[in-house]
């Protein structure tokens, strides 16, 4: 069976300069799939020209296994949630949610039994005749939602939905999200900028940097196998450490107190990451790891745990410490930091 | 647009100039006069020797002689107006409704050198003066008109049909025109239906509510024969614009342009000043050339050219033109307007 | 707390005043004109004078229909002509000349204007040497001194009032509103119909309102162009002022004309109010 939404070599410039290039990007029936990345990146481009209010300049945008890159956006089988939701502020809840049915040609009784309904499932039964304006941001929210998904998309885009809620409401809101996005089984696409966001709502994270896809996948997958600096950079925190290539083509690493081997590692710039959890602060050398002399110079006390800056020759490298082992650390203490090289990834890009 | 900001300069103006008590010369005085080619005249002719020889300067309140009135009556109470030209009609309304003065020969010397016809009394106080004569004549387009015409029945023939313009009562000209055409036409005058029925046999392009919509009309075409001022037909005249004007046979209704002191002014004796300044043979001379107005002020030389344009015509004199009873026309005025309304001014 | 309530007062006070001297005063000393006879003895006979006559009644007909017909051409002209402005013109210059253009009518003087209609309009007009000359007429057609050529005339200087308000009402809507209604699978004419007109309505009204009152109560601009052949109420009153001088008639004939003007506006608001469940 073929995938909901398909997009093939998708380009969209604006004045010569690049918002897209080449994206290829598959979702699949019920998915819930965060369009991730720092604003400017193209994620918000790559949502209009799903919904059809962009017209790319190239490639192709197939929902259902239907063609509809040159179709305007009211002949498309998906629905949007908007970022500051575009509720229309001279009807009533119900004419809102009910506005997609009606304009679809829905008899009449069928259009209010589905707009109860949507407004059942947002929690909003009863809200039906009250104005736009007469709600708080989250029924505002809500609306939205129902609006869209009354007209049983095969595809629901949603454009920062939550940015506009306070922290509290946002998380309770990610949560029946998620809920409901299971219940109705729809392929949800969500934009985001807010990683953590992301982390707890999306089955997959489509990362996005510069106009380009960085890395699909899961987002354990991505923190832990990050394919780009981007990718290492933007998810988690992580130490990136400069690689130097020598002439015999095995790397070093922080002036060469690491050396590794000559690996299939990728050609031009690498990268180092190392994930701060990654690295054992002790006295003494741990067996099977690698001990790098290193001082302390800063502790940061984070609730669960700790922030160590360590310096080691000339590079600050941040590790993450349970409480427990702090015992016996102060800042200028020389330390030993213990870590596995197969923790340590070299990923294209520029440190 | 202006106008209402000039008033309300010359307002302001007026009222922080006469708020201390003076007893000796204003700075200024303000004189009420028309507006275009009219005002420029009497600014000309007048008031800029006026403020030349005393030093007082002139502020000109813009307005026609019906408006004026209006403005007289509304402030009876504290004139801020010293000095107000007003057409022949209007003057006897503004004597009326007591907003004028007497004009006493002591303070404007050169009453004794206008003519009698020009002073206009009450009793024996002296309400306006006249300072310039103008008429209403036949005036056409000379080259869509071939023959010259000579009777004021020639606007109703069938060749100038939708080409021809008369006044309206809204122009001051408007009512007493009325009148003039029941006077020629021998109809009694107790009886105007008569002369309504013949008036909307008239196939006319328009009915002028201005002097300035008749020269727009003449100017433009829309126009080729029928009713306008002397003043107006020759300035187009002047304009190399194929304009001619006659006074019919019938002969030419005429009034004037009167000056009159404004009754409570703070400012009487500079306002009887500028009275005689206008009554001087330079000052009506000065009229005479620019404006063609009949000179009411006696032994008064204009150039042969200039003659030819005055109202009466080149050997002509004040005897010759129609000088109306404004007190009937006064009392007919609400049932003219009225008549006119309801028979002509609709479609 | 008075004492933080005085300045407010005084500052309240002097709008006040302006609103007192220029709107209430001279309103109120018309009300007692047509209420008074020229004695100043109480009366009715001015309206009763007014409202038992048919022919003010044929002139109100008239200068209420031109009025109606004024604000129906400049809404036809008006609102596409807004959306132009607004939806259309990307380059900035060009919609600021063309909003100049639309408003230079207003500053210019009467004479000039009336003279330019004359030119236009008239029996030897350009308009009428057109038509001749397309051979879609034989004789000149007579525009100055009737009906159609007054609402030329008004909708030529009122056409700004609709232009500016409903292109402010419709540069208001959130274009998000339409890719939402697009998104919903409305057409783009559903869309207009559905949203972007009803929000744009209450610009519309308010111009349409502000065009029908100034059309009912020109003077200057049926004056000119009805060469005195057609009259309408404003005339009427002007006459009472400038030629008659009875001012308690005329002060009769404003107050009968404000109220029913009023009167209309209320009705047509009413009427237009969007249907609200």
């Amino acid at each position: 069976m073929s995938s909901i939404l398909a997009i093939d070599g998708l380009s969209k410039h604006f004045g010569g300069q690049p918002a897209l290039t080449a994206i290829e990007l598959a979702v699949e029936q019920g998915e819930f799939i965060a369009l991730l990345g720092p604003s400017g990146c193209g994620k918000t481009t790559l949502l209009r020209c799903i919904a059809g209010f962009l017209a790319p300049e190239a490639g192709t945008i197939r929902l259902a296994g239907e063609d509809v890159t040159r179709l305007p956006p009211y002949r498309r089988p998906l629905n949007t949630v908007f970022q500051n939701y575009a509720l229309f502020p001279h009807m009533s809840v119900a004419e809102n949610v009910g506005y997609g049915p009606r304009r679809q040609g829905v008899a009449k009784d069928e259009t209010v039994k589905r707009t109860v309904e949507a407004l059942e499932l947002v929690g909003l039964a009863g809200f039906g005749a009250r104005l736009p304006a007469q709600l708080s941001g989250g029924q505002q929210q809500r609306v939205a939602l129902a609006r869209a998904i009354v007209n049983r998309p095969k595809l629901l885009l949603l454009d920062e939905p939550l940015s506009a809620l306070d922290l509290k409401l946002r998380k309770k809101v990610q949560g029946e999200l998620k809920q409901i996005q299971h219940r109705l089984g729809i392929a949800f696409l969500f934009v985001t900028h807010d990683q953590e966001e992301a982390l707890t709502m999306a089955d997959r994270i489509v990362l996005m940097n510069r106009g380009r896809i960085e890395q699909i996948g899961r987002g354990q997958d991505i923190y832990a196998q990050p394919a780009t600096r981007f990718a290492a950079d933007f998810i988690g925190d992580a130490n990136l450490l400069v690689v130097e290539r020598r002439g015999d083509g095995s790397f070093a690493l922080l002036d060469g107190a690491i050396t590794l081997p000559v690996a299939n590692a990728p050609q031009g710039e690498l990268t180092g990451v190392l994930r701060p959890e990654d690295i054992l602060v002790t006295a003494e050398p741990v067996p099977g790891r690698l001990a790098l002399p290193a001082v302390v110079s800063e502790i940061v006390h984070v609730g669960s745990h700790a922030s160590v800056a360590l310096a080691i020759s000339g590079t600050t490298l941040a590790a993450r410490l349970a409480p427990s082992a702090l015992a016996g650390l102060s800042v200028g203490r020389p330390v030993l930091a213990n870590i596995r090289l197969a923790d340590l990834r070299l990923v294209p890009g520029d440190a | 647009m202006t106008r209402p900001i000039r008033l309300a300069a010359a307002m302001l103006a007026t009222t922080l100039l006469t708020a201390p008590a003076l007893a000796q010369q204003p700075s200024s005085i303000t004189v009420a006069w028309y507006g275009g080619n009219w005002g420029d005249a009497f600014k000309a002719c007048v008031a800029e020797p006026f403020t030349k020889a005393t030093g007082i300067a002139v502020n000109a309140e813009i307005g026609t002689s019906t408006v004026t009135l209006a403005k007289l009556q509304q402030q009876k109470s504290a004139p801020t107006i010293d000095v107000a030209w007003m057409d022949g009609g209007i003057s006897e309304l503004a004597l009326a409704a007591a907003v004028t003065d007497n004009l006493d020969p002591a303070a404007i010397p050169n009453l004794a050198n206008t003519l009698p016809e020009a002073i206009y009394k009450s009793g024996v106080a002296t309400y306006a003066v006249g300072t310039g004569y103008y008429s209403l004549g036949l005036t056409y387009n000379t080259q869509k008109v071939k023959a010259a015409p000579t009777s004021w029945n020639d606007l109703w023939k069938p060749e100038f049909e939708d080409a021809v313009t008369i006044p309206s009562p809204a122009n001051s000209s408007g009512v007493p025109f009325v009148m003039f055409l029941s006077k020629i036409w021998g109809n009694p005058s107790g009886d105007l239906s008569p002369t309504f029925k013949k008036i909307k046999d008239l196939k006319a392009a328009l009915f002028f509510d201005s002097s300035g919509a008749a020269t727009n009309a003449y100017q433009s075409g829309e126009a080729i024969i029928g009713a306008h001022f002397n003043v107006g037909a020759w300035d187009l005249a002047d304009k190399g614009l194929p304009i001619g004007f006659v006074v019919p046979k019938e002969g030419a209704w005429a009034t004037d342009a009167r000056l009159h002191l404004v009754k409570g002014t703070p400012k009487k004796e500079a306002a009887a000043k500028f009275i005689n300044q206008a009554l001087t043979p330079e000052a009506s001379g000065c009229l005479a050339e620019k404006l063609y107005l009949g000179p009411s002020v006696k032994n008064v030389v204009v150039k042969p050219e200039t003659a030819r344009k005055l109202p009466w015509g080149e050997t002509g004199s004040v005897k010759n033109l129609q000088l109306f009873d404004w007190a009937e026309i006064n009392g007919l005025r609400a049932r003219v307007v009225d008549e006119w309304n309801r028979q002509i001014a609709r479609k | 707390m008075s004492r933080t309530l005085r300045p407010v007062l005084l500052l309240c006070a002097l709008p006040g005043a302006f609103f007192v001297a220029f709107f209430l005063a001279p309103m109120v000393v018309v009300l007692i004109a047509s209420l008074t006879t020229p004695a100043g003895q109480p009366t009715f006979a001015h309206y009763v004078r007014i409202l038992a006559d048919a022919y003010h009644w044929d002139v109100l007909w008239v200068t209420f229909r031109i009025g109606a017909l004024t604000t129906l051409v400049c809404i036809l002209i008006g609102y596409p002509l807004a959306w132009y402005l607004v939806r259309i013109v990307q380059w900035r210059p060009w919609r600021r000349f063309c909003v100049i253009l639309l408003v230079v009518p207003l500053f210019t003087s009467n004479i000039v204007r009336s003279f330019g209609w004359m030119v236009l309009l008239g029996r030897n007009g350009l308009v009428n040497d057109g038509l001749i000359g397309l051979g879609l007429i034989e004789r000149p057609m007579r525009f100055l001194g009737t009906e159609l050529g007054i609402l030329i005339g008004l909708v030529y200087i009122l056409l700004p009032f609709i232009v500016l308000a409903v292109g402010n009402a419709l540069a208001k809507v959130d274009p998000a509103l339409e890719h939402a209604s697009a998104d919903l699978g409305a057409t783009p004419a559903a869309t207009f119909r559905t949203i972007i007109f009803p929000l744009s309505l209450p610009g519309l009204m308010s111009g349409a309102v502000m065009v029908f009152m100034l059309a009912v109560s020109a003077y200057v601009t049926p004056a000119l162009l009805s060469g005195g052949r057609i009259t309408v109420f404003s005339m009427l009153i002007f006459q009472q002022y400038s030629s008659v001088f009875d001012f308690n008639y005329g002060g009769a004939l404003s107050i009968t004309m404000l109220v029913l003007t009023l009167a209309l506006v209320a009705i047509a608001g009413r009427l237009s109010e969007p249907r609200r469940a």
